[in-house]
């Protein structure tokens, strides 16, 4: 029972994952090359965010419980302690973009403001799905070495 | 809030604005982010995750994430993030501190509730626990609604900065048009 419940919880972390990466990459993509030019998007896109980065937090703090994990002088252990670091930036980057998205969505005025907020918009993004990346490098590595 | 958050085309419940989702939801992030680090350097996660059961921790994380959205939502429902401090730190406190209390009471319901019953535990005994450590956990939580609420202001105004000006209106009313030659 206790295999399957971490099996379930491992499972859920790489989907929830998978839904951030995967809708990162394509909104950074959409606003990069006008594809997407409404806030709309990214007002929809932010509720999922956040749904899918709870379940993540839920499901690492999970992972980590069923690995038992080695102290912080091992390489494991720094590079968890790297990616836990890593994790907050990434968490409080988001709430500010998140804020930038409901900010902008007030304000929307004109077409002109409306394409400044796109491209801000556009590298918040990049810089989340690039982010996003670099911890899933880290976890291959805490997961396979 | 004024910030248009209520609006259905995102499909979302009404209910709830995605400030106060998103908020909400960072905050607990961040809370459990804040404990694990000092934790993990300190060589103690292994010892105090081991002793959890994962079905267990799922079900605290959840009711934590659940107190904290409603915690939020109560904050936000009459005042925005650019709300004067002193609307919105009395607000911030009083719901940090009634959502520890409620978190330490659903823990004790849980852990305590069925030893009462069984008269493992005397009923006088649990309402003393229950009373002492609401009081130290309406503490707590208001603490930590002081300081979440300080940070998710911070990040407000952090969010507001990034943002493009918007552009100046011309105002017609004042233009001074050469209407003569």
């Amino acid at each position: 029972m206790a295999q399957l419940v971490s099996l379930a919880i491992r499972t859920l972390h790489v989907l929830a994952i998978t839904v951030v990466v995967g809708s990162t990459a394509a909104l950074w993509y959409g606003y990069r090359t006008g594809l997407t030019d409404s806030v709309a998007a990214a007002r929809r896109y932010e509720w999922l965010f956040w749904g899918a980065l709870g379940v993540v937090v839920l499901t690492g703090v999970g992972n980590l419980g069923a690995l038992g994990p080695p102290g912080p002088g091992t390489d494991w252990g720094r590079t968890l302690f790297v990616k836990l670091v890593l994790v907050l930036a990434l968490v409080v980057g988001s709430a500010v973009r998140t804020l930038v998205v409901v900010r902008a969505d007030d304000r929307r005025e004109t077409d002109e403001h409306t394409a400044g907020v796109e491209r801000t918009l556009g590298r918040a993004y990049g810089a989340t799905a690039g982010t996003l990346l670099v911890l899933v490098v880290l976890a291959e590595v805490l997961a396979h070495g | 809030m004024g910030e248009g958050d209520d609006e259905s085309d995102d499909g979302a419940d009404p209910a709830l604005s995605l400030t106060a989702w998103a908020l909400a939801t960072f905050d607990v992030a961040l809370f459990v982010l804040a404990a694990l680090l000092p934790i993990h350097a300190a060589g103690a996660l292994a010892d105090l995750l081991s002793g959890l059961d994962t079905l267990l921790g799922v079900a605290v994380f959840c009711y934590l994430w659940a107190l904290f959205v409603l915690a939020v939502r109560w904050v936000l429902s009459d005042a925005g993030l650019d709300a004067p401090l002193r609307t919105l730190v009395p607000r911030g406190v009083a719901a940090g501190s009634a959502a520890g209390a409620a978190f330490l009471l659903g823990v004790l319901v849980v852990a305590v509730g069925p030893l009462v019953v069984t008269g493992d535990v005397p009923p006088l005994s649990a309402l003393l626990v229950t009373l002492v450590g609401g009081a130290v956990a309406a503490v707590v939580g208001s603490l930590v609604g002081l300081l979440l609420g300080a940070v998710d202001v911070a990040l407000y105004r952090i969010a507001g900065g990034l943002l493009p000006d918007p552009p100046t209106r011309h105002d017609e009313s004042t233009a001074v048009t050469p209407d003569r030659p």
